[in-house]
Order: C-alpha cells, then sequence, then structure tokens
C-alpha cells in the first residue's frame, strides 16, 4: 500500500505540475496587460516590406492581443496611396487572422494584404488601415501600434517602392526543336519573365529561312497561357512550321518579341534552332 | 506492472491534457511559431498560397507535420502559458 499511495501522489504531482490548461483558470488574462495600462491589440510592427512598382504581392501584419480577448477581428485598407489593396478570396472584403477570426489574450497571428503596385507609384506608397475587433460583444476601433502604447483609430503604413532595372524578358530553352519533312509540326519559342509585368506580349518570325510558317493569331503569336508575362514565369509562344517539300537539315530561324511594359514598348530579338528531319 | 502502468497512465493523462503535445512538442513548435510571426512581416510572398506554403516548410523542418501544428495552435488558443512561452521566442528572435 505505501508503495502504491507514493506512485498515486507522484502522478498527483506530475498532473499538478504540467496540465496548466486543466487549472480553473477564471483570470484568463495571465497577467499579460499593456504598459501604463492600456490593453487591446497591438499591430507589432508597422514596419513593411519593400515592394516593386509593376507587381503585385502579398504582406502580413502580425497582431497581439494584450487583456483582452479580441473576436470578429477584422482590418480594411481605409484609404491608399500609389497602392492598390486587396483581400483574402475566403473573405473577400477585409482580412481577418490566418488561425481564425480571434485572439486571445497574448496570443499572435497575422493578417495577410494583396497589394498591386502601378509602376507609377510613388517612391513611398501609403495605406492607412482601419482595425475593428469586439470585447465582450462591444465594437472597438482602435489598436496600438509596436511599443507605443497610445490608441489610434488609424494605422497609417508607409510603403518603399524600389523600381525593377534589368532585361524585362529572357528567351529560354534553345535546344534545336524536331519537325519531320513533309509532316510539318509545332515550335515552341520560350521566355522567361524578370519584370515585375509585362503585356501585350507577341511575337512574330522575322527570318524564316524559307520554311513556310502559320501564327495561330493569324499575323502573330503569343504566349500560350495569356498575353501577360509576370517576374518568374515562364511560357511558350508557338508556331506551326509547314516542311512540305523541304529537304531534311538544320535552319534558324530569327524572331522577335515585342511587349508593353507600363506603356513603353519592348523588345527582344533571338533565333530558333529546327531540325528538320527525313521522314 | 502495476508501477509501470500507474506512470504511463499518468503520463498518457499529462499529455491528453496538453491537446496530444508533449513538453518538448510545446517548446519546438512554440519556437517554430515565435520565429514565423517574426519572419512572415518581413517578407513579400508572391501568392496566399506561398505563406502556407513557407510555414508548412518550417513545420516540417522541425520535424513535425501540419496536422501537430494545428494541434499546437488549437491548445494555443487555451493556454496562456504557451502564448506567452511564444511571445518570448519572438521577443528574442525579433529585437
Amino acid at each position: 500500500m505505501r508503495g502504491l499511495g507514493a506512485w498515486i501522489l507522484a502522478l498527483l504531482l506530475v498532473l499538478g505540475a504540467a496540465t496548466p490548461a486543466l487549472a480553473d483558470d477564471e483570470d484568463d488574462d495571465g497577467g499579460d496587460h499593456g504598459k501604463d495600462g492600456n490593453v487591446g491589440v497591438v499591430l507589432v510592427s508597422d514596419k513593411v516590406p519593400a515592394v516593386t512598382a509593376g507587381d503585385t504581392v502579398w504582406i502580413a501584419l502580425t497582431w497581439r492581443a494584450e487583456g483582452v480577448e479580441a473576436r470578429n477581428f477584422r482590418v480594411v485598407a481605409a484609404k491608399t496611396k500609389g497602392i492598390d489593396v486587396s483581400y483574402p478570396a475566403n473573405t473577400g472584403t477585409y482580412s481577418s487572422l490566418m488561425a481564425d477570426d480571434t485572439l486571445s489574450d497574448g496570443e499572435m497571428d497575422f493578417t495577410s494584404l494583396r497589394l498591386s503596385v502601378p509602376y507609377d507609384a510613388p517612391k513611398k506608397a501609403e495605406i492607412e488601415l482601419e482595425v475593428t475587433y469586439e470585447v465582450d460583444g462591444k465594437t472597438v476601433r482602435e489598436v496600438m501600434v509596436g511599443k507605443k502604447r497610445k490608441p489610434r483609430d488609424e494605422v497609417k503604413l508607409k510603403i518603399r517602392v524600389q523600381r525593377y532595372s534589368g532585361a524585362d524578358v529572357a528567351q529560354v530553352d534553345l535546344d534545336p526543336q524536331a519537325v519531320v519533312a513533309g509532316a510539318g509540326g509545332w515550335v515552341d519559342i520560350a521566355y522567361t519573365g524578370y519584370a515585375p509585368r509585362v503585356d501585350d506580349f507577341r511575337v512574330v518570325v522575322t527570318d524564316a529561312a524559307g520554311l513556310a510558317l502559320e501564327y495561330p493569331q493569324g499575323s502573330y503569336t503569343s504566349l500560350v497561357h495569356d498575353a501577360v508575362l509576370e517576374d518568374g514565369e515562364t511560357d511558350v509562344a508557338r508556331v506551326y512550321v509547314d516542311t512540305s517539300g523541304v529537304a531534311p537539315g538544320d535552319y534558324v530561324l530569327t524572331v522577335e518579341a515585342t511587349w508593353s511594359k507600363a506603356g513603353s514598348p519592348g523588345s527582344l530579338v533571338g533565333s530558333v534552332p529546327v531540325t528538320v528531319t527525313a521522314p | 506492472m502495476k508501477r509501470i502502468s500507474a506512470l504511463v497512465v499518468g503520463l498518457g493523462l499529462v499529455v491528453a491534457a496538453c491537446g496530444g503535445l508533449t513538453s518538448q512538442d510545446r517548446e519546438v513548435l512554440a519556437r517554430v511559431e515565435g520565429r514565423w510571426m517574426c519572419d512572415v512581416q518581413r517578407y513579400t510572398f508572391e501568392d496566399v498560397a506561398d505563406i502556407e506554403a513557407e510555414l508548412a516548410a518550417r513545420v516540417v523542418a522541425a520535424g513535425y507535420e501540419l496536422a501537430d501544428y494545428e494541434t499546437f495552435k488549437a491548445v494555443l488558443g487555451e493556454d496562456p502559458e504557451l502564448r506567452a512561452q511564444v511571445r518570448g521566442v519572438y521577443e528574442e528572435y525579433c529585437a
């Protein structure tokens, strides 16, 4: 019995020490009040990463509740300057927290915003956020920012806009493509985008090396996915090569890609090696 | 056998009370979470899916699955000590 009693006592001690979730925690604020008695939701930092003109990106803002349980947490961009803001598809007209719409006292979570930066955005774009949440059924419309404890009705974010400099587009995958003599076939011309975005992308063959060609769009071809190429995106333009009466051998097509970036034209001349094989 | 069984039951009750997380799970996932709360606001992402993918990569790199992280998040909402632990990691890492 003595051994059994010792084990029961040990079990109780283990349970008592390691199960805070079981404790009767009527006062759930954990003593985590803000300084100067201010309680509420804090935007942990109002520093936002720089964005690139012409680009569309998502950013995250991290929040923490202090001394309150904040429910139905919502963030909207009340005003914007030089930038457009949209929200996740599941919320549509506002952004809420990644895990759910509630911040328990001391809990941290983030909201995400989609920023569309026009090519003519100013060097410093601005967003004024409106934040709302509920505490004990009452709507609160102010937050604290960083280490400054003063509650604010609006949160202003200043966003640095940088300009992309470098090649807009590159032709890639330059290995020779085979087309059977007399049968014809499609030839792919692949491009990768480096600039944030180029529009109205078109490709024409300026020197067909004696081969007969057909374009999907009649007088030019464009990218398979769409006529837009964004940074990091690779897409292909296709042209049909008619090899009727063409002798087997190596041919080189000269191609020119053109596009529009922020209303300004761009172009790139390249070549596409084609090997016509015997049937 | 009775002594071993009692200890196993006791430990099992402790783990169950913590949402299935051991103290090591709590410590590791609190570190993942605290650092994530800092890093997520430092970067831009091409798509929302990229945010989720980055988080998933961190959870996996720490040796856990997303289901473990979801359990952690559920416990986090109910456990002020765990929330304080995450904040501690955040403040040390993000200073």
